[in-house]
């Protein structure tokens, strides 16, 4: 982005690494879901220690239950394919997962 | 800028209509619209046409308004097509409105249409998905959650904060489908009750089904003209535009400090028009989730925070109250064409200014009247387009 939005003026935005948690803002269980995805699946917004508060998918290693997630729980940043479907299965993307889970650990 | 009047309206009934094109749903509420303002189609100067997903449901992606409108007769004038998500229409009326207030044009004609049901429910929500930022819909994004979850929503966190429960968030579709089951062209025309909404299908937690607006088939016009003209073609009772807003969202950061969107135009809107929120007799929202209602009280000024669910338990915004909201039934009930609802809104409040709204008329009839409509959702927290129009008589 070549325009700052909070002041709006042209400038040299600088691109900064984000680190691997974030704090879960919201979240909800969908029981419908668009083309590619499967329900029921958990959207959650989270906010980084940087600044931004973002919408993300959770990582599919989490069991999609009610009391599994809980707002302002500690998340640690996943890398895993957007969609469940074949076609897309090359097209990778973030997702967070509760911090306490294990490196590629299941419930 | 000239004053300028809606001298005529008209409105398809809203509904599943599969077997109809859009040129056939639009035609009605222009001819309806026409006739009721004793305008003949050579009498329009220039013409709006607001849609929002006939490109990626019927493939005619471009110059639609000269489409559906040739099939009425409305040729050889500007017609500028107008798409701005679910506040299409708004826009379009917007734009109708300032070639009259401007004198480039003595009679404008604005048209909402939309045609959703295409017999693939799939492939509709999949066009509606591309009125959020794409990158949002293609990462997964379930737009009913957005009201949930999202951080300028965020439903769950207001109960948490309110104590509003499931029974709250049911309370504006109760009343809705009251005064839907009140309008012979709502799509849906029965009562429902809170339990049934509460415990029909979860969508996203906490809404279900019954708190959502539905996919809809629909369409409708209105014709303003010049102030000082309008005795040349209507015997009707000239209804004043005061203020027509529409802005932009803005992108937002976490500890952004501005007012909210729907905040800044409803309140341009009432400063345009020298009117605050205590003078409204009736209000049209944009109630595309039943609970986005209790939050629009607020954000429209109509009440305190998290006093919501205290505006309908009191019978504040409803057909008896003080100031109601959605007599057409609103979004849930009159149903959501998403590029006609907020002419669809404009219809209702006319209707109820001049005394036509049948068994759900507002008395006495209001005299100042609000239709706030918006639409899409950005990267960034907002939704893209926020329309806010306030009529006088």
């Amino acid at each position: 982005m070549p325009v700052c939005p909070s002041c709006r003026r042209k400038t040299v935005m600088e691109e900064i690494e984000i680190g691997r948690t974030a704090k879960l803002y919201s979240h909800t269980i969908a029981y419908v879901a668009p083309k590619g995805f499967t329900a029921p699946y958990f959207q959650a917004f989270v906010d980084l220690p940087e600044g931004p508060r973002i919408f993300s998918l959770v990582g599919s290693e989490c069991l999609v239950e009610r009391g599994v997630l809980e707002d302002g729980m500690k998340m640690r940043l996943i890398v895993e394919p957007v969609a469940d479907t074949p076609e897309r299965s090359d097209e990778l993307t973030y997702k967070y997962v509760p911090a306490h889970h294990g490196n590629g650990s299941r419930h | 800028m000239r004053e300028v009047t809606i001298i005529g309206v008209g409105a398809h009934p809203t509904g599943r209509f599969l077997e109809k094109p859009l040129k056939e749903l639009a035609y009605p509420a222009i001819w309806n619209a026409l006739d009721d303002a004793g305008v003949t189609a050579a009498d329009v100067n220039v013409a709006y046409f607001g849609n929002s997903l006939a490109g990626l449901l019927t493939g005619q992606e471009g110059i639609r308004g000269q489409v559906v409108l040739q099939h009425a007769g409305i040729t050889g004038i500007p017609i500028i097509n107008v798409e701005n998500a679910c506040a299409s229409a708004m826009t379009a009326l917007r734009g109708a409105w300032l070639e009259v207030a401007s004198g480039a044009a003595d009679v404008a004609l604005a048209v909402g249409a939309e045609k959703m049901n295409v017999g693939d429910s799939a492939r509709t929500i999949a066009a509606l998905s591309a009125d959020s930022e794409f990158d949002l819909s293609e990462m997964g994004m379930q737009f009913t959650a957005t009201y949930a979850i999202h951080p300028k929503i965020n439903i769950k966190s207001r109960m948490q904060e309110y104590g509003w429960t499931a029974a709250d968030l049911a309370k504006p579709a109760v009343k809705n489908s009251y005064n839907g089951s009140l309008n012979p062209l709502a799509q849906y025309q029965r009562p429902l009750t809170i339990e049934e909404i509460v415990q029909s299908r979860v969508i996203a937690e906490p809404l279900t089904l019954l708190m959502c607006s539905s996919i809809s088939d629909g369409a409708a016009a209105a014709i303003l003209c010049a102030a000082d003209l309008a005795p040349r073609f209507t015997g009707h009772m000239p209804i004043r535009i005061a203020s027509c807003v529409l802005q932009s969202g803005v992108y937002r950061l976490p500890d952004d400090e501005r007012p909210d969107s729907a905040t800044a135009s409803a309140f341009a809107a009432y400063e345009k028009a020298g009117i605050g929120p205590e003078d409204l007799d009736v209000v049209e929202l944009h109630d595309a989730m039943a609970p986005a209602e209790l939050m629009l009280y607020e954000r429209l000024g109509l009440c305190a925070p998290g006093e919501g669910p205290r505006l309908i338990d009191e019978h504040v915004t409803t057909l008896d109250g003080r100031v109601p909201v959605n007599p057409s039934g609103g979004l849930c009930s009159r149903g959501h064409p998403v590029g006609a609802t907020g002419l669809l809104q404009i219809c209702e409040l006319v209707w109820q200014m001049r005394g036509e709204a049948g068994p759900r008329q507002i008395e006495p009839r209001p005299k100042v009247t609000m239709a706030q409509n918006q639409g899409g959702l950005l990267l960034g927290q907002d939704s893209a387009a926020y329309g806010v129009t306030i009529l006088k008589c």
